[in-house]
């Protein structure tokens, strides 16, 4: 009979995004809730027999009671089994959110996966090999003793672990917790669930991250599902499906400006940015460069603006976009003699001195033009 | 701008209307007195102008009438060939503005205002600053005030004008001057500055705000992180605590330990087992031990007994020979003793014999004194006698004698008193010359007249004339009488006091006296005689004196007092002499008789104690005798050795068995044994304690952690961290747009001063030659932000306008209006109204001709209206003269139609 699983890791309950200006901190904090009863959800609907979240579902192991308590609800939506492991987030330390649950009562329907030990499921048709992190970082890879573990005859041996399989992620991702990329084909895995990178991702056989079901940064690395794992017995490939949970849409757009005109600013930006969704549920970090006219970077600021208004969150980096007065600057600036002076000498400014002191030129730049061209 | 009629009403002192009328191009010099309202006229003109018309609080309290009414005014002016009439009264709707062509509500009226006249409206209650009032009012210089050097460029009023007057010459130099527009947009810059920086350029406003708020998330921040790492060494250290814990677990050291306190317990008891034995031995070695000091003791208690007998014995001898010794002694003291009594009594009978002598020579003196005495006495005697005799008989002579000194004086007082009372008869009296013929003679009361020829004839007197008769005289008056009867009382007077002394005469009575004095001298001389020998001889009478004699003799007889006195007094001598020393002996017989008893006592005291120390020391031998007796009867000498013999012989034995248990015990090391059972114990205590430590630390962290683990410090930090990285950020941003802002400021900033500079030439040029007029050979030395003169170079000395006197600034700042109102009508074809209220005042004469001579060229295209409280100084200038008292008129000019 096939074993049904839901696949999720990276909740990182408890997150703050105070970064984030205005309501949008308290409804990306909501969201990540919200994809657990969504997760809840998946799991009913598909009827799983389990689901294993891969470690990091508290984004410290000091998170607030109230969160403990919102993502113990949350997770009543699905009558469980949820097998939960610590990940480096929330590894199991001598005091962490984990014997705090313990302490308080542990809910029937969560498994704490707090030991290496074999939790057998589904009346031994499942068997889960956890590798808990007990520290924030190892350089041991904790998924070595699934090589050695037995578990009920015929049952699927699934291991769940928290960590970086070895060369199969980007360098900064393989800073610590070590998993062997072949750990599924040595420990005879029928299935090797992982956490730790934000993607959804498949980084050898059997073995799959599922990514946060709710995307926390702007990388596009395809966060925002989770996924059913179908195992028809051992030995078996295991049947994996994408199920899309994400609620917030975090965008990056790349915009060469230059070219643009000040009378075609709305044109062109929206041209390169392309449709946009859902604007309320849009998160979008845009990167300029390339070089403007001052008319022209005066009208991108009403367009950035107006954008900024229209959007659930935009982080704009203009650090290569550079401003260029073009004749028609020049003769509006030039008009009076201070004014053009002036001109002259922060253009000068704006091509020398330390990386600050062209930018504040070049701010300065900008601000006068639109001083000395008045309301436009 | 040119004025062409004002008319006043209700302001201030003006009540008015006050018509100010065809005011022309040139010249106008309005006269006022003081307190007149010459200032008000400009105050009026200021108020109409830049005021607005519903103006409240101070300033249009300001404007109040003294007599009541609205301030109201009415300006007819020109301006850049427009004639414009404006009516304001300073109430509610209270102006109107006509150009000719069209009028303006209220409101808009205002706003033409503004606009035609280039100025900022007042706002609220500020101060009232030059830009309120424009280039206009610059021309307008009020009494008083014109000599005053601004200190900062925004008290300078001509700096309102800079813009103006520098775009005016701009083109001469082809430097477009910073116009209105440059003005704003500076002014604009500053002001966005004003939302990062102060003044100063130090950090405000947004720019302060976005660093403060960094610096207290970073403080936040810290504080999280500080309890979040905190919180995190605990876990750690539980973890650490806990894994110890576990290791101790799997270690066997409490089981080896209580093996080792086993083995060591076993040990010490074998040792503790040795100790008792060799405690017993040591307390049977004390028995013995005491045994046989009791038995030495004993033995030798009899050797001392023994020894005292002895010499008990022998000090009795010693006492007995003391005793015989002494028993001598106090014989011979008793025999020394009785010669002394002797010795006494014969010394007594040779004091009584000497002081027998010594009386009988110590009487034989006193008679001899006393002798002498009676002698002396009766000679004494004699005297007194003598003395009292010659007494009596002085004192008899006085009491014969009645001329005493009080009689004398009467007698002397009554001559006296006679004669006066002669002199005055004799005076009075009829005096009669006789001239006889020889041979004749003449009597008077039948005395014949001898002698003189003239008698004075006092009483009825005869005389007979020979060969003539008898005449009688009768002096006459009762006058006479008179001097007859006082002359008669004298005489019975006289006759009276030399009776009273005794004497017939005057010269009886003197004698008389004489004689008494001289017994009376005697009488005391005698007397004094005798009391003085009587107070010698210590009586007070002669009879006493006798009865003394009297005595002496009964006592001495009648004996010769011619012995000799020393004799008498050297045999006393010698019996005294002879008595002191007899009484010397006796004193020594006495002396030798008391130490004589005082030896003997003690010889006899010390035998009485030789006797009782021998009668005690026979006592005690017999005592210890006794006692020897005693202790010898109980066991004798023999027997005491044979058991001092036994009892050395067991101690012995007790002493060699316990020398071979210590050497048993020392093979044992008994204290490191006795150390080793202690460490064993120590051991399991030191584990079980570290046990019960790592336990009750493990509860204390876990209970720590419990405590703050629903704090969440993780989302905490992770929150803190997040905010100011947000923060921080906006910093940046803030940071960079302030500096931005600031740069543009600078930069503006040097460019508009550059610009100033350049055009502080041509203006230089236009002023020059007015004041040229005034002050030859000076060149102006302008601020290039207010173009107002700073200094005077002079054949290139430098001086500060505000070292000038009073009159040489004030002449300045109206030759420096007179130089820009022309360059604007040079330069715009239209030049401002000048208005100079009394102000040349600190002018001398000399400056004060050429001002006016100046003033005169300057008004051929210029308006000029000169108010002065001294008309006459303006006298002979080519202009319209007016009175400002001419100028008050009855009609009531209201522009706004009201009241």
């Amino acid at each position: 009979m096939t074993v049904r699983l839901l696949h999720t890791a990276d909740w990182q309950l408890g997150k703050p995004f105070d970064k984030f200006a205005g309501d949008t901190g308290p409804l990306l904090r909501e969201a990540r809730l919200e994809a657990v009863r969504m997760l809840a959800r998946l799991a009913n609907e598909h009827q799983v027999d389990a689901v294993l979240v891969a470690g990091d579902i508290f984004d410290s192991s000091s998170v607030s009671r109230q969160t403990i308590t919102f993502a113990i609800d949350a997770m009543r939506g699905f009558g469980g089994p949820w097998i939960l492991l610590p990940g480096n987030h929330d590894a199991h330390l001598a005091e962490c959110v984990w014997t705090r649950i313990l302490r308080d009562g542990c809910p029937p329907h969560l498994r704490l996966a707090l030991e290496p030990s074999p939790i057998a499921l589904t009346d031994d048709r499942l068997v889960v090999f956890p590798a808990p992190l007990c520290a924030r970082r190892t350089h041991d890879d904790l998924t070595a003793w699934m090589d050695g573990a037995e578990g009920p005859v015929g049952a699927a041996r699934v291991g769940l672990a928290h960590g970086a399989v070895e060369g199969r992620l980007p360098a900064a991702a393989d800073a610590g917790n070590p998993i062997a990329a072949d750990r599924a084909e040595r420990a005879r895995l029928d299935y090797l669930a992982l956490g730790d990178w934000h993607g959804t991702l498949q980084v050898a056989p059997q073995t799959w991250y599922a990514g946060t079901p709710e995307p926390d940064r702007f990388p596009q690395n395809d966060p925002g599902n989770a996924l059913l794992v179908a195992i028809e017995g051992p030995g078996h490939a295991p049947q994996v499906t994408r199920l899309r949970t994400a609620r917030y849409d975090w965008r990056m757009a790349e915009i060469d400006c230059t070219g643009f005109e000040a009378a075609a600013m709305t044109e062109a930006v929206a041209g390169r940015l392309g449709e946009l969704g859902v604007r309320e549920r849009t998160l979008l970090r845009l990167r300029l460069r390339g070089v403007l006219s001052l008319a022209a970077r005066a009208a991108l600021g009403a367009v950035l603006k107006r954008l900024e208004d229209e959007l659930r969150y935009l982080l704009v980096d203009d650090a290569e976009l550079r401003d260029e007065p073009d004749e028609r600057d020049l003769d509006l600036l030039r008009d009076g003699p201070i004014t053009g002076a002036a001109v002259d000498r922060l253009r000068a400014q704006a091509t020398a001195g330390t990386e600050e002191d062209r930018a504040v030129a070049r701010l300065a730049l900008r601000y006068l033009y639109v001083e000395a061209r008045g309301p436009a | 701008m040119r004025l062409r009629r004002v008319t006043i009403s209700n302001f201030k002192r003006l009540q008015g209307p006050v018509l100010l009328d065809e005011l022309h191009d040139g010249l106008t010099v309005i006269a006022g007195d003081n307190e007149e309202g010459k200032s008000t006229v400009l105050q009026a003109l200021k108020a109409a102008f830049f005021e607005h018309h519903g103006v409240g609080g101070a300033v249009r309290e300001a404007m109040q009438p003294y007599g009541g009414g609205t301030p109201s005014v009415e300006i007819a002016f020109e301006l850049d060939g427009t004639t414009w009439t404006l009516r304001k009264a300073f109430k509610r709707g209270g102006i109107e503005l006509t150009n000719g062509a069209r009028s303006w509500p209220p409101e808009e009226a205002e706003q033409q205002l503004l606009s035609l006249l280039r100025f900022e409206r007042r706002q609220g209650r500020s101060e009232q600053r030059p830009e309120h009032l424009g280039v206009t009012a610059l021309f307008w210089l009020d009494q008083g005030t014109t000599f005053l050097v601004a200190r900062r460029v925004e008290d300078e009023p001509l700096a309102i004008g800079s813009g103006r007057f520098g775009a005016a010459v701009a083109s001469e130099i082809d430097v477009a001057a910073a116009g209105e527009g440059t003005a704003r947009l500076l002014e604009t810059v500053r002001t966005r500055c004003d939302r990062y920086w102060t003044t100063t350029w130090r950090e405000s406003a947004v720019l302060k705000q976005d660093r403060e708020t960094v610096t207290s998330l970073q403080g936040e921040e810290a504080a999280v992180r500080g309890r979040a790492q905190a919180q995190a060494e605990k876990v750690d250290r539980l973890e650490r605590l806990v894994a110890e814990r576990r290791r101790r677990a799997a270690d066997d050291a409490p089981s080896r330990a209580q093996a080792k306190l086993v083995e060591a317990r076993k040990r010490v008891e074998g040792l503790d087992a040795l100790d008792g034995r060799l405690a017993q031995i040591g307390d049977q070695l004390k028995a013995r031990e005491a045994e046989k000091s009791r038995l030495e003791a004993l033995k030798r208690d009899r050797a001392r007994v023994r020894a005292d007998i002895a010499e008990a014995r022998e000090a009795a001898v010693g006492l007995t020979d003391r005793q015989q010794t002494q028993v001598t002694i106090v014989a011979e003291q008793q025999c020394a003793l009785q010669q002394a009594e002797a010795k006494e009594t014969a010394a007594q009978d040779g004091l009584r014999l000497a002081t027998d002598v010594r009386e009988a020579a110590q009487q034989a003196v006193v008679t001899l004194r006393e002798t002498h005495e009676r002698v002396r006495l009766e000679a004494s005697l004699g005297t007194v006698r003598e003395a009292a005799d010659a007494a009596r008989l002085a004192r008899a002579a006085i009491a014969g004698n009645r001329a005493t000194a009080e009689r004398l004086d009467a007698v002397r007082r009554a001559v006296g008193q006679q004669q006066a009372a002669h002199a005055a008869l004799h005076a009075a009296a009829t005096a009669v010359e006789l001239v006889p013929e020889p041979g004749r003679g003449a009597s008077r009361d039948g005395v014949a007249i001898t002698g003189t020829n003239v008698v004075h004839l006092t009483d009825r007197t005869v005389l007979e004339l020979e060969g003539f008769g008898r005449i009688v005289v009768l002096p006459g008056g009762a006058d006479m009488a008179a001097r007859r009867s006082v002359s008669r009382a004298a005489d019975e007077a006289l006759r009276a006091a030399l009776s009273a002394a005794g004497a017939a005469e005057p010269a009886d009575a003197d004698r008389l006296a004489r004689a008494r004095q001289a017994a009376e001298v005697e009488a005391k001389a005698a007397e004094s005689r005798r009391d003085s020998v009587l107070v010698a001889s210590g009586v007070a009478s002669a009879e006493a004196l006798s009865d003394r004699i009297t005595a002496l003799v009964a006592a001495t007889g009648q004996l010769d007092p011619g012995g000799d006195p020393s004799a008498v007094e050297a045999r006393l001598q010698e019996a005294v002499t002879a008595a002191e020393r007899a009484a010397d002996r006796l004193e020594t017989a006495r002396v030798a008789i008391r130490s004589g008893e005082r030896v003997l006592q003690e010889a006899r005291t010390e035998l009485a104690l030789i006797e009782q120390e021998l009668g005690g020391r026979q006592r005690a031998i017999d005592a210890l005798e006794a006692r020897l007796a005693e202790t010898v009867s109980g066991q004798d000498d023999e027997a005491l050795a044979g058991a001092l013999a036994a009892a050395g012989d067991t101690w012995l034995g007790l002493l060699g068995e316990r020398e071979s248990l210590l050497r048993e015990r020392a093979q044992v090391e008994p204290e490191t044994t006795r150390e080793r059972l202690a460490q064993a114990q120590r051991s399991i205590e030191a584990l079980e304690a570290d046990r019960r430590r790592l336990d009750l630390d493990i509860v204390m962290i876990e209970s720590e952690l419990r405590g703050g683990g629903d704090d969440g410090l993780g989302e905490l930090l992770a929150q803190a961290e997040a905010r100011l990285a947000q923060a921080s950020e906006q910093l940046g941003r803030t940071s960079l747009e302030a500096k931005a802002w600031k740069l543009l400021h600078d930069e503006l900033g040097a460019a508009a001063k550059a610009t100033r500079e350049a055009l502080l030439a041509p203006i230089v040029s236009r002023l020059q030659p007015w004041l040229a007029r005034l002050l030859p050979d000076v060149e102006p030395v302008l601020d290039p932000a207010t173009l107002a003169p700073m200094q005077l170079k002079r054949g290139g000395a430098v001086e500060p306008l505000a070292r000038l006197s009073h009159g040489t600034r004030e002449q300045i700042a109206v030759l420096v209006r007179l130089g820009l109102a022309h360059l604007l009508k040079e330069r715009e074809g239209e030049a401002p109204c000048l208005i100079l209220d009394d102000a040349l005042v600190y002018a001398d004469e000399t400056r004060f001709d050429t001002m006016k001579a100046i003033l005169q060229i300057a008004a051929r295209e210029l308006q000029i209206i000169v108010l002065t409280c001294r008309p006459r100084d303006y006298r002979g200038l080519d202009g319209r003269h007016l009175r400002l008292e001419d100028c008050i008129t009855r009609r009531l000019v209201d522009p706004a139609g009201a009241d």
